[in-house]
């Protein structure tokens, strides 16, 4: 009988590797392999970095630096999940996280400078512009420095003072009257007549700026007004309704005026400006309606709850707009 | 296999193993990687042939694990069948089924891959039967359309450097 010893060879070389393929299994799923693992990955971690260098563009279009960030997530990911990832790539990700970490930290701490120190005439604001068309369209945020009716004599001194400092004069910086104190003024472009917002809630106007500062009148303050319109929120279908004028009483409600006597109005019913110079923008909001009585005048008594109140708030946004002379090409 | 076959076959595994690490859009899993493992055991269809692609796929499941070694299993396997006859052409003529040498490559990669792209499931997967292949054809027919061209131009890359003489064949004992 004929017996090829090379045939003999392969399938014992073959039994040899099934037994290292089971044994190896029973490694894994004991845990045994965990350091074995990014060992070999870090082998093959040269050539795949060369890889990625010179492929200009992968297939999601995305450019090299980027594809090595996002393979080297990946594979930091791989490494916390089930240990398949070289400890380089690991080093990596950690230095660039320990950079973003480092570059959020410092800015916030840019931002805090500017909030104590506010008279800063380097200090930038970060506001948000959109990209001006036929509208300049900004918002400014800003913190609220006074939640009571006047300015307390501490700021009021400290307003002074810094006025001096900037070499300013003493009128300038004094501002009086009923309502809440921010710290955007006239140098971040706030002027009179801004909507004061919390998100897209409106909490007041500006009713005066001075170059730091500016008096925010709230929604409910007497003297108030902005046009509205109604928006009934029915079966998760909305139904714009009557507009009209809403007025604050100096009290913790507002009042609607300049109903008419057929329209429909009912408790509940939300209370949205009424648009921005007569273009629909974003859905300002301003409350919702907690009584309508129609009276015997054929007139409407409608109050309205304001969704937030300007007390609450440590922060809010400086909504302002002007009209370009031309518009930009885009 | 000589040494320097050795360093050449380890050289193209690890080439495969990093193209289909650094473009996993462009090479799934396997597709680069088992038909060079293969052809570097059928090269010379050796027991160090075989040898060295088992444990060059062995070390790819140890970095990349799947439920369990299906690939590496299957390997000698269907290498020491499919390919007992080794350079006695004899041996081979007298087998009833021969399967053409240029189909070898492209065949044993195809099982590994399929294999391969059962293992990726957990065992739980395999309680219903249908949804397991559903998934393991879900997972192995992007890397089937890659793997199949590969595997092609390779075995008439083996083909040829046959014709041409450059392919060294082990004399069997």
């Amino acid at each position: 009988m004929h017996s090829n010893p090379e045939r003999t060879r392969k399938w014992q070389v073959a039994a040899v590797l099934m037994v290292l393929a089971c044994a190896a299994a029973g490694a894994e799923h004991l845990g045994a392999l965990r350091s074995v693992r990014p060992l070999l990955l870090d082998i093959c971690s040269p050539g795949r970095l060369v890889v990625l260098a010179l492929a200009p563009f992968d297939s999601s279009g995305t450019r090299s630096p980027e594809r090595l960030e996002t393979a080297s997530q990946g594979s930091a990911a791989g490494a916390a999940g089930g240990g398949s990832q070289s400890p380089s790539a690991a080093r990596e990700l950690l230095l660039r996280q320990l950079l973003i970490e480092n570059a959020r930290l410092r800015r916030d701490l840019q931002r805090e400078r500017q909030r104590t120190d506010p008279w800063q005439p380097e200090a930038e604001t970060e506001e948000l512009a959109v990209r001006p068309a036929i509208l300049d369209l900004r918002v400014i945020p800003a913190r609220v420095l006074t939640r009571q009716d006047s300015l307390p004599d501490v700021l009021r001194e400290l307003a002074i003072d810094a006025g001096r400092a900037q070499g300013l004069n003493r009128s300038e910086l004094v501002v009086q009257g009923a309502g809440r104190v921010i710290d955007a003024g006239r140098e971040q472009r706030v002027q009179a007549g801004d909507r004061v917002l919390d998100g897209l809630t409106v909490v007041g106007r500006i009713e005066r700026s001075a170059r730091w500062i500016s008096l925010v009148q709230p929604v409910t303050a007497e003297g108030f007004r902005a046009r509205v319109q109604l928006l009934r929120i029915a079966e998760g279908e909305r139904h714009p309704g009557a507009t009209g004028l809403l007025e604050g009483t100096g009290t913790a409600v507002c009042r609607l005026t300049g109903l008419g006597p057929t329209d429909a109005v009912a408790a509940g019913d939300e209370v949205l400006a009424a648009g921005i110079e007569g273009l629909t923008g974003p859905p300002l909001y301003f409350g919702r309606v907690v009584r309508a009585d129609f009276l015997a005048g054929g007139t409407w008594d409608v109050e309205v709850a304001p969704a937030v109140q300007l007390d609450d708030l440590e922060s809010v946004q400086v909504l302002r707009w002007e009209w370009l002379k031309q518009g930009v090409a885009p | 296999m000589s040494l320097r076959g050795t360093g050449a076959g380890v050289l193209l595994v690890w080439l495969a193993e990093v193209l289909e690490q650094a473009l996993p859009q462009w090479l799934p899993r396997g597709a680069a990687v088992l038909p060079v493992i293969c052809a570097v055991v059928l090269w010379n269809r050796s027991a160090s042939g075989l040898c060295l692609g088992g444990v060059l796929l062995l070390l790819d499941w140890i970095a990349r694990p799947t439920s369990f070694p299906a690939a590496p299993l299957l390997l000698p396997l269907f290498a020491a069948l499919l390919n007992t006859a080794g350079p006695d052409e004899s041996g081979l003529q007298r087998r009833r089924f021969r399967i053409p040498a240029p189909l070898l490559l492209p065949l044993l990669a195809g099982v590994l891959l399929t294999a391969q792209s059962v293992s990726l499931d957990s065992w739980n997967v395999w309680r219903d039967p249908l949804t397991a292949a559903r998934s393991a054809l879900q997972h192995g027919r992007p890397a089937l359309l890659v793997l199949l061209p590969v595997s092609g131009v390779l075995a008439l890359l083996l083909q040829l450097s046959e014709e041409l003489g450059l392919r060294r064949v082990a004399a069997s004992g």
